[in-house]
């Protein structure tokens, strides 16, 4: 949450969350199917190697992060973008 | 770069094409930033240990795709199982409702245990009407809850009616029935539940 809006790279979320690729693309995969996150592929910057797929909050993803965060010390869960109602 | 490490970059790419092979097509997408992702990383062994998750990723989506059954397929299954594992509640709760006033061979007490515990009967034909017809064919959570709360108490209450026979004053085979319709009402209830696993509504 330090830079919301920043891209970052599927192994760098790796590192951060400190899950398995088995484990962290499924969630990807699902945030972004709800919405709460955006893709896109970038070039690569060193030449010979393919391109890789970046990942950032939407703004309704920041918006469902911001509550998830508030709502913590209550323990109350806050519904993302695509939940049942 | 030197042989090992040639070998193990070769594993891990084997890996991660496997991967994006097996997956499944509406995930191709996906293996494939997996895949490329894996080319960027540092050391040989978290390659390896990537384009496993890929591998397990792949194989996952594979078999969601092979066993998730297209929306209209499974109203229809709902249609035809939930009925099936309603019924004997169902009459067993119109059964005892109708012989309330007749010699019937249970005493009062065990006619209202029988009838409140095969009440989820009818009210899980409703339910699962309701479910049906209703524009998202999903349960809801509360009534969710209510089906769950009243197949725990059918559950006990006919556990209870099949191991205390005295409870019921009933001949000898009918504990055997009263175990049954346990098992069909709480199958119904997963059938309710499980029909909504994986469905999503499309963000907004």
């Amino acid at each position: 949450m330090q830079r919301p809006r920043a891209w970052h790279y599927g192994y760098d979320l790796s590192r951060l969350t400190e899950m398995k690729s088995g484990t962290l693309y499924p969630i990807l995969m699902r945030l972004c199917e709800r919405g709460v996150l955006e893709s896109k592929w970038q070039p690569a910057a060193q030449e010979g190697r393919p391109p890789r797929h970046m990942y950032r909050m939407t703004p309704a993803g920041l918006v469902f992060a911001r509550d998830s965060i508030a709502a913590q010390p209550t323990g109350r869960r806050v519904e993302a973008p695509g939940d049942y109602a | 770069m030197n042989p090992r490490t040639d070998l193990t970059r070769r594993i891990a790419r084997a890996l991660a094409s496997h991967a994006v092979r097996v997956g499944a097509p509406a995930h191709a997408e996906w293996t494939k930033a997996m895949m490329h992702e894996q080319e960027h990383l540092p050391s040989d062994a978290s390659a390896v240990s990537w384009a496993l998750g890929c591998v397990c990723v792949s194989y996952r989506g594979r078999i969601r795709a092979m066993i998730r059954l297209p929306d209209a397929l499974r109203r229809m299954a709902l249609l035809v199982i939930l009925p099936l594992c309603l019924i004997p509640a169902s009459w067993s709760f119109l059964y005892v409702v109708s012989n309330v006033t007749q010699d019937y061979p249970l005493s009062a007490g065990a006619r209202l245990t029988l009838g409140l515990a095969t009440v989820i009967g009818p009210i899980g034909f409703a339910a699962a009407l309701w479910t049906l017809a209703s524009p998202s064919h999903r349960p809801g959570k509360m009534l969710m809850v209510v089906l769950c709360a009243l197949t725990a108490w059918a559950t006990t209450m006919l556990s209870l009616s099949a191991h205390y026979p005295l409870l019921t004053h009933a001949k000898p085979g009918f504990p055997k029935i009263l175990m049954i319709f346990v098992v069909l009402p709480v199958l119904a209830v997963a059938l309710l539940q499980t029909s909504t696993v994986g469905r999503h509504r499309p963000a907004d």
